[in-house]
């Protein structure tokens, strides 16, 4: 194991090496950072082209630049990192700009990725298990769609819908009933379609789904729930049992009675906490309350497995455990939408709160109060994450219809289905495992691109990360800054390949990264 | 809301009160509480000391400006206003030029420190290069030192400062400005000295007698101090935060908060009583690179002015605009064609065996025939309904000087329509018996849409009247860097010269020669005309107005007569705002929009 990271990480430095070199020289040699100056009338620019030249050294050839800026980068290894500076933007040191950057651009990339890995696999498999319906169909088309949408135009679209539109509905949610209905119908059409069965069946769903969605938005409309959203302690109990559903349902144990005790159990608790909770996120106004909260309810689930769990407990405690961890998401997200009143009359918006621009609202950049700052920070990130994931979901779905596909038609599934297995089991169990393996590697992949489409991404939605500096540096020239953005962004793609490797043979058994 | 109208009112009609009263009533803040407005920029301030190498860029200067007084500042025109509710400033002699300025007595640091001699000083200290390391560096780093124009440490009193050029210059109002503090400065170098005018006096008296061990700590601030990417309410609090002195301002705001890449917030400064009072309690400066995303954003509230180069398709978007207002007008750079004389090319008149007078004759029929008409209507009044084609090289339009040097620079000769100067160019041509189609090689910066457009339109009319144009178009500007091209390969190139500044100096380098004889670095076309050279000499030290005229003129008349450039037009700008916001007036010169920042104001019917 120790042997093959060290053997990685060597031909990672190797890579780094080269791919450096290149991008030094390409880098140097793509424009005159001087052009400006030299383009400008004023009197003062003769005397700042001579400064500028000096300070970059531009009287010395790129190739003994690049060994100049290697020797300061290779210093980085016992600790004293030196990057240069970086001239266009007021010589600042590379790394300061960069350790800015990296924190935003992560934040992004991070959550695009996971976020677009869960709902991308889910959708995947669900196209699979329903192949050649009409579900299948209308997914298989919407991902070829999105899969060849131009990112920028996305966004600039996603921010005129996603926002703007949006914006203005929320200053005067009015439904008509006919949208009520489309969105009804579409979504009867959906859930009808992953859910499949027999025709009546179908049928069935079709209706209840259709009357459900249509309902609870004739509601919304007549309750204004638009203008002034809230979850409350039914949201947040509607919220808290669909997890536990969905736990249940991933970790096929439906039909097993002491799990679906321990999980209710837990979710039950979680609903009666709601209360006393209120205190600890009013008092207790840091992030840490999350985790704190999350580990405590975990241990509630883990104790409901251990007490309820009869001969499936230790199924029993990490199912409900995480059922439990899971649901301080419903609990998080009221406390951000109690403060939703607040929070519209603290921005600058004309309308609603979906933002264009930044990661966060000037104003309440320093505001003391943690669930408020989340919710600005919600209302920023929401439209740039989707505008990477749309592109990266489609990608995801794709991949893991035909992955599954492929491993459905195993012999082996088909043992795990004459042997009298539920279909939940043989799937979420024998399949999905297996159907993940070729998943691994295209998230290693997906990651670099992700990062690739946050340049474009971060400069549409004004997103100051890893993105928006390496297009500014490219801009201007500024050959330091470019190479400050290529080592960091280079060595997370390059862990995360490795993250990959290691991925691959916890999965797949006959994959040994040991020496033997 | 109603309250702030009513403020807002009572504000106005004191305002106006005082203006028809026509007497200097006290200083009265029209300052409503709680209002804020957030504006974008392309970047965002990383220094506030805008006058040091790192620190002089354009979006540093935006905050400074906000954020301080100064002697004069451009308006839209462009043209020069002074500030006298700050300060004056006079020449006081010509002979040898000796200016004097004069901070008025009751302005102050937003610590409450007086603004005086000392910091004039450092001001002074910094812009002339007087001090210089031992290997010929200067000590404090500014971004244009001119140790050539003024040598003698200036004479102080109370809160004026009287120094002596070494040689008249013609730009010397524009050459000298107030910039950072000397006390906060000095403080952050020797944290030991906490009462500013010690601090004051020990800064002047190591100036006085050249203390450059003592001076080289305030240096280091100066040069890098003011490098601050990250600061919050608490760090910039005049009283006790902890980076005071890197914020101190003398104007109407001072800076709130940073935040790296993302925003800096200005307050009203409650001590300001030294000109016209500003409206917003806090602005906001906001970074977005993109111009699309500044227009959304308007439009979405997240910001409440931006600007932008125009485009066909930005104009479109910003037309669009439910609730906001636009504006076009000038930006400062300007489009123009330049020939080569000296690349054995049809400009050159080697290529005729030194038969000056046929080149001349080739080189005016080329830029007859070149379309500015076309141009102008076809591609920039799309943009800037009010454009004009420009018909001077030195001077900007709108400047005091542009029409008297436009009536008298010979432009004149390449007035009339497309149509009427091809047939002159013909005539140019056959009279000098050139044989045509005369090939000419044209460049423009490959992937530039609108200079391919405007070449495509030039070599389409050139054809007419008999030149035959070829497109060597690459991307990377190569004839700029004498490294590469010693001699301009093209024989006629496209590009924009852009200025921040009204500054009559400087044109030298692109249109002149030093002693040797060989082109200054920016006269890319190799043009050489030794009275150009001398009358370029004689201007930069001419201070009277009138003669400076003149001089212009004579120097734009042998730059035309000789056919070297033709400018076309000037670059047009676009300014876009929500309609909740009162006030925003696009400029051309640095600091653009913010210009007028002080008259920004709520709309009534936003409130």
């Amino acid at each position: 194991m120790l042997s093959f990271i060290s053997r990685r990480l060597a031909a990672t430095l190797a890579v780094l090496f080269v791919a450096s070199f290149f991008v030094y020289m390409l880098t140097a040699n793509s424009g005159d950072p001087l052009q400006d100056l030299r383009l400008n009338k004023d009197p003062q620019s003769v005397a700042k082209m001579a400064t500028l030249t000096e300070k970059l050294d531009l009287n010395t050839p790129p190739i003994f630049r690049y060994f100049k800026w290697l020797g300061g980068a290779a210093s980085c290894v016992i600790g004293r990192c030196d990057l240069g500076i970086s001239v266009s933007r007021g010589d600042e040191p590379v790394a300061n700009a960069l350790a800015n950057a990296m924190e935003s651009t992560l934040s992004l990339v991070v959550l695009a990725t996971i976020l677009s890995i869960l709902l991308g696999v889910a959708i995947g498999m669900t196209t699979a298990l329903r192949q050649y319906s009409g579900y299948d169909y209308t997914v298989t088309f919407a991902a070829f769609i999105f899969y060849s949408l131009p990112i920028f135009w996305v966004a600039v679209l996603l921010k005129e819908f996603g926002a703007i539109r949006f914006n203005e509905f929320l200053g005067n949610p009015v439904i008509p009933w006919w949208v009520a209905l489309g969105v009804g119908a579409l979504l009867a059409f959906l859930v009808s379609s992953v859910v499949g069965g027999r025709l009546v069946s179908r049928l069935r769903t079709a209706g209840i789904t259709l009357v459900l969605v249509t309902a609870i938005l004739v509601l919304a409309d007549i309750t204004q729930w638009f203008a002034k959203p809230s979850i409350g302690i039914i949201g947040v109990a509607l919220l808290a049992a669909g997890i536990g559903a969905l736990m249940l349902f991933i970790t096929s144990s439906v039909k097993r009675r002491p799990i679906v005790l321990s999980v209710a159990v837990t979710i039950g608790a979680v609903i009666a906490l709601w209360f006393p909770l209120q205190f600890l996120w009013f008092y207790l106004n840091t992030p840490i309350t999350i985790l704190i909260v999350a580990v405590a309810l975990a241990a509630v689930g883990a104790l409901a497995g251990f007490l309820l769990g009869g001969d499936d407990r230790r199924d029993a405690i990490r199912t409900a455990a995480l059922a439990g961890a899971i649901s301080t998401l419903p609990l998080v997200l009221d406390q951000m939408f109690m403060r939703w009143g607040e929070y519209i009359q603290l921005i600058p918006l004309r309308s609603g709160a979906i933002s264009t621009i930044g990661a966060t609202t000037p104003t309440l950049t320093n505001h003391p109060d943690t669930w408020l700052r989340m919710l600005d920070s919600a209302t920023h990130i929401i439209l740039p994450t989707a505008a990477l994931m749309i592109i990266s979901i489609a990608g995801y779905t794709r991949y893991t219809r035909a992955s599954l596909l492929e491993v459905l038609n195993q012999d082996y599934v088909r043992t795990a289905r004459a042997k009298g297995l539920p279909e939940a089991t043989v799937i979420m169990r024998h399949a999905f495992r297996n159907a993940l393996i070729p998943i691994a590697t295209i998230v290693a992949f997906d990651f670099g691109a992700v990062i690739g489409g946050a340049i474009i991404t971060e400069r549409v939605f004004a997103w100051q990360g890893m993105g928006a500096l390496f297009g500014w540096g490219l801009y201007h020239v500024d050959v330091n800054l470019v190479m400050g953005v290529f080592l960091v962004t280079g060595i997370a793609a390059v862990i995360f390949n490795i993250l990959a490797d290691l991925a691959y043979s916890a999965l797949d058994p006959r994959i040994r990264v040991t020496d033997s | 809301m109603k309250f702030k109208r009513i403020l807002a009112t009572v504000a106005a009609l004191g305002a106006s009160a005082v203006v028809l009263s026509g007497c200097a009533l006290p200083y009265q803040s029209q300052v409503i509480k709680d209002t804020a407005i957030t504006v974008a920029w392309n970047d965002i301030a990383s220094e506030f000391n805008s006058a040091s190498a790192s620190g002089n860029n354009v979006s540093n200067s935006i905050v400074t400006y906000i954020a301080n007084s100064g002697f004069n500042y451009y308006d839209e025109t462009p043209a020069l206003q002074k500030s006298e509710d700050f300060g004056t400033y006079e020449k006081v002699s010509d002979e040898p030029l000796t200016v004097k300025y004069t901070v008025n007595d009751n302005v102050k640091w937003s610590d409450g420190v007086d603004v005086d001699s000392a910091d004039l000083l450092l001001s002074w200290v910094v812009g002339y290069g007087y001090f210089k390391n031992d290997d010929g560096t200067y000590l404090f780093q500014h971004a244009a030192p001119r140790d050539d124009l003024a040598s003698k440490l200036p004479t102080l009193n109370g809160g004026t400062i009287q120094y002596e050029y070494d040689k008249a210059f013609v730009d010397w109002e524009l050459n000298y400005g107030l910039g950072v503090s000397a006390h906060g400065t000095v403080m952050m170098a020797y944290p030991e000295i906490t009462d500013p005018a010690e601090a004051k006096k020990k800064f002047i008296d190591a100036v006085t007698a050249g203390d450059t061990k003592w001076l080289q700590k305030v240096a280091d601030v100066w040069n890098t101090g003011y490098q601050v990417t990250d600061a919050t309410a608490a760090d910039t609090d005049p009283a006790e935060g902890s980076k005071k002195y890197v914020f101190l301002s003398n104007g109407p705001y001072r800076v709130e908060e940073v935040v790296a890449d993302d925003h800096v917030t200005l307050v009203a400064n409650p001590l300001y009583a030294w000109g016209p009072s500003p409206k917003y309690e806090r602005i906001t400066i906001r970074e977005i690179g993109d111009p699309t995303a500044a227009v959304q954003a308007v439009d979405n509230g997240d910001v409440q002015a931006a600007s932008g180069q125009p485009t066909a398709d930005l104009l479109a978007l910003v037309k669009g605009l439910k609730n906001g207002s636009y504006a076009g007008g000038d930006e400062a750079a300007f489009e123009h064609v330049d020939l080569t004389f000296d690349n054995g090319g049809p400009f050159d008149p080697a290529t005729y065996g030194g038969d000056e007078a046929k080149a001349l004759a080739v080189r005016q029929a080329f830029l007859l025939s070149i379309p500015r008409d076309q141009i102008l209507d076809n591609i920039i009044k799309p943009l800037n309904p009010d454009a004009q084609l420009r018909n001077a090289l030195t001077v900007v339009p709108g400047s005091p000087n542009y029409d008297t040097v436009v009536a008298g620079n010979g432009s004149d000769f390449f007035g009339g329509t497309d149509a009427e100067r091809v047939a002159k160019a013909k005539d140019l041509l056959a009279s000098a018996g050139v044989k045509t189609p005369v090939t000419v090689k044209f460049w423009y910066p490959e992937g530039n849409v609108r200079r391919g457009q405007e070449f495509e339109l030039i070599q389409a009319n050139a054809l007419q009247s008999g030149f035959n144009v070829v497109d060597t178009s690459e991307p990377d500007w190569l004839f700029t860097d004498p490294s590469v091209f010693p001699i301009n390969p093209h024989d006629a190139v496209i590009f924009a010269w852009s200025s921040t500044s009204l500054a009559i100096s400087g044109n030298d380098q692109m249109y002149g020669m030093d002693k040797d004889g060989n082109a200054k670095p920016s006269n890319f076309q190799h043009y050489k005309n030794q009275d150009v050279v001398d009358n370029l000499a004689a201007l930069e030290t001419e201070t009277d107005p009138a003669k400076q005229a003149e001089l212009q003129t004579t120097i734009e008349k042998s730059l035309f007569d000789d056919a070297a450039s033709l400018p076309i037009f000037q670059f047009p700008g676009l300014t876009w705002w929500d309609n909740g916001v009162e006030g925003i007036t696009p400029a051309p010169l640095s600091p653009n929009y913010f210009w007028n920042f002080w008259e920004w104001s709520p709309a009534a019917a936003a409130q």
